[in-house]
């Protein structure tokens, strides 16, 4: 399969769970903290968001397994800094946290500032080898 | 690692794209490896060297 290819199959599946992602969040948020849902309703719809990300991310972990090997190690080098961002957000935000009166975080974050980070790797090192196909 | 892929390909009249079909690869791959911005695998470089009848190491040399 050629990269291309590759990417037009995760893009079908990247495009609608990410909406569908977006969208859960803000509507649980709002129902939950407004307390519209009852209990047992609320772990559903709280579940919704979580469902929706994994099944980006396993379209991302496809994609990566599916492209050529030029495009998998621009891909790899991209999320090593996406995680190393999210590990030095997560680290950095959670001692601050600890031990001053800074806000906690919710692990809900998570997502988002990889996402960002990696989408700014990738961008950079799309450039940088001159590939396409490697951003979200 | 330098390389003669380019050469190789010039000598074929093959484009980058028609290379990187040939080898199941993007055009950006192939132009990454002929630029030096990447080195291709041991499996790819098997591939290229079988598809221009030579050995690895007339393409590709340490620098």
């Amino acid at each position: 399969m050629s990269p291309k290819q590759a990417y037009s199959r995760y893009m079908r599946v990247f495009v609608p769970a990410m909406t569908i992602y977006a969208i859960s969040v803000f509507t649980a948020v709002y129902l939950i903290k407004n307390e519209i849902l009852a209990s047992p309703q609320s772990y559903i719809v709280a579940l919704i968001p979580g469902l929706a990300a994994m099944t980006f991310m396993w379209a991302h972990f496809r994609f990566i397994r599916e492209t050529d090997e030029f495009h998998r190690k621009v891909q790899t080098e991209a999320m090593m800094i996406g995680i190393a961002a999210l590990m030095a957000v997560a680290m950095t935000w959670g001692m601050m946290s600890m031990f001053t009166d800074f806000p906690e975080l919710p692990f809900f974050y998570a997502i988002p500032i990889f996402y960002a980070s990696y989408g700014v790797a990738a961008a950079y090192l799309g450039r940088k080898y001159k590939a396409s196909c490697v951003l979200l | 690692m330098d390389n003669t892929l380019k050469t190789l390909r010039g000598d074929k009249g093959w484009s980058q794209q028609a290379l990187g079909d040939l080898l199941e690869v993007s055009r950006q791959s192939v132009n990454a490896i002929e630029t030096g911005r990447y080195d291709p695998s041991l499996p790819l470089a098997f591939k290229i060297a079988r598809l221009f009848d030579c050995t690895i190491e007339d393409i590709f040399k340490e620098t």
